[in-house]
């Protein structure tokens, strides 16, 4: 060490220098950094997590299916032989308007041969173009519960008894309500549009029975519309063309405007359930 | 314990650190001390070196995926992102001049007979007057007791120029205490 080094050396040691670290900061620091490393954990995981819970997840095929089959009758014509004028699409779309909530139950069955029993609960949001507040029910218990007021889905995960929270209406969620468009579009691109008319079995009341086809040719229709209130009873829906098999989802029944309990709207996290918040 | 049976003893911790959070807890409760001192002695003043110090932390835990190696190289690592984000804080002008001042004004505010504050004050605006790669080689020299050879590691240099580059910087704080000196005497002696 030269002269220098040590003449300096001897200055700073003379002089008094409170570098003590406080340990409130350094606590705080450490819940900060933890909730950092948690916090980039789940952006590495989640992202693949979300994907696979929209591609994959029973809940939002069975969400798509389900609006398909309420557009597909919704966008009947509804020409009856001995009845006129026909009920156009327009009136169709009128007649939605009027619907506060819509509830459709039945069965999924899996390719596998297993079948379960699902529930959706679905009502517009204010501008009544999508769905606003909304619920469904998996066969394995899994649960969806969008909330408009405070714009977030909650998703509970059974098996692993985790709840998401995810900021936003899930884009599956959106589209549950059928809005003019959808249903115009639909109506125009579905194939092979055919039109039977006859008698519920157990009501004895009259209906019109539509059998369809996507544009795509990936799925087909099968769907039930009392005549006298122009709405949805059934439907079914075939991952294939041609109604082969048993259909993937079976809509057993469809309420317009059912008696509902606020409840059903909302989410409760369950006890000891894992809670991860995600970005939509 | 000096800096490298730290820096040994914490090979394995580093390894363990990067998918366990309690072995993270661990590794930054040893570290967080010499890095806030680090920043406090380049920053003189504790509330801005708690801050870079946050940010200095945070940055390990953005980077840690990359960072390859153990030992010596994470406390060397450490503090290469520590005299980064003190060098960015200072390179803002207004931030450096507002140091500045504060180091003034604590000197015109010192009892003039604390002799070690003066010291204080005058080695801040000496310190701060220096260009930040100076300050960080004074400062990990003098403050941190760092070797040349771990000097140049952080500042990816070689051992001979960090040398020539201390000497350079004791040259020019020399000059900038003594002229300090002068000043604050000429004031004294004026006021008297």
């Amino acid at each position: 060490m030269n002269n220098d080094q040590r003449q300096f050396e001897k200055f700073v040691r003379g002089i008094k220098f409170d570098d003590r670290p406080d340990p409130k900061h350094r606590d705080r620091l450490e819940q900060n950094l933890l909730a950092a490393m948690a916090k980039q954990t789940r952006q590495k995981q989640e992202p693949l997590k979300i994907w696979r819970i929209i591609m994959k997840g029973k809940i939002t095929k069975l969400a798509t299916a389900a609006v398909v089959i309420l557009i597909v009758t919704l966008g009947i014509t509804f020409i009856e032989k001995s009845a006129t004028p026909a009920w156009a699409i327009e009136e169709t779309i009128e007649a939605l308007k009027e619907t506060d909530c819509i509830y459709i139950s039945g069965f999924i069955n899996e390719k596998n041969g297993s079948s379960g029993e699902f529930k959706q609960w679905a009502r517009p949001n204010k501008a009544r173009t999508r769905s606003g507040d909304c619920r469904m029910e998996d066969p394995d218990g899994d649960i969806w519960v969008a909330i408009e007021r405070e714009n977030i889905t909650y998703e509970f995960d059974r098996a692993e008894n985790k709840v998401h929270v995810i900021k936003g209406i899930n884009a599956v969620m959106l589209g549950i309500w059928p809005d003019g468009d959808f249903i115009r579009k639909l109506r125009e691109k579905a194939k092979d549009w055919q039109e039977r008319y006859g008698k519920d079995e157990e009501t004895k009341r009259r209906c019109v029975f539509i059998t369809a086809k996507s544009s795509s040719l990936q799925e087909s229709w099968w769907v039930q519309v009392d005549l006298q209130t122009k709405l949805p009873v059934r439907g079914k829906q075939w991952n294939n063309a041609n109604f082969e098999g048993k259909p993937w989802i079976y809509a057993k029944e469809i309420i317009f405007n059912p008696e509902v309990p606020e409840a059903i709207f909302e989410f409760e996290i369950p006890d000891g359930a894992k809670v991860v918040y995600d970005e939509e | 314990m000096d800096n490298d049976g730290k820096a040994a003893n914490n090979g394995q911790l580093v390894a363990e650190a990067r998918n366990d959070p309690a072995a993270f807890v661990q590794l930054y409760r040893g570290h967080y001390d010499a890095i806030f001192r680090y920043c406090v002695h380049r920053l003189f003043e504790r509330q801005t070196a708690e801050d870079v110090t946050s940010a200095v932390f945070l940055s390990v835990v953005e980077n840690f995926g990359r960072f390859r190696g153990g030992e010596q190289q994470f406390r060397n690592w450490l503090y290469k992102i520590a005299t980064n984000a003190v060098n960015n804080h200072l390179r803002q002008a207004a931030r450096r001049n507002v140091l500045l001042k504060r180091a003034c004004e604590q000197v015109n505010n010192q009892d003039s007979t604390d002799a070690p504050a003066e010291k204080l004050a005058l080695l801040k605006e000496a310190v701060l007057a220096l260009k930040p790669r100076y300050q960080t080689i004074i400062t990990l020299r003098f403050f941190e007791n760092l070797k040349l050879t771990e000097i140049a590691e952080v500042l990816g240099s070689s051992p001979g120029t960090i040398r020539s580059q201390l000497a350079r910087a004791l040259a020019k704080l020399r000059k900038v205490l003594a002229t300090e000196f002068i000043k604050k005497s000429e004031v004294t002696k004026n006021e008297q």
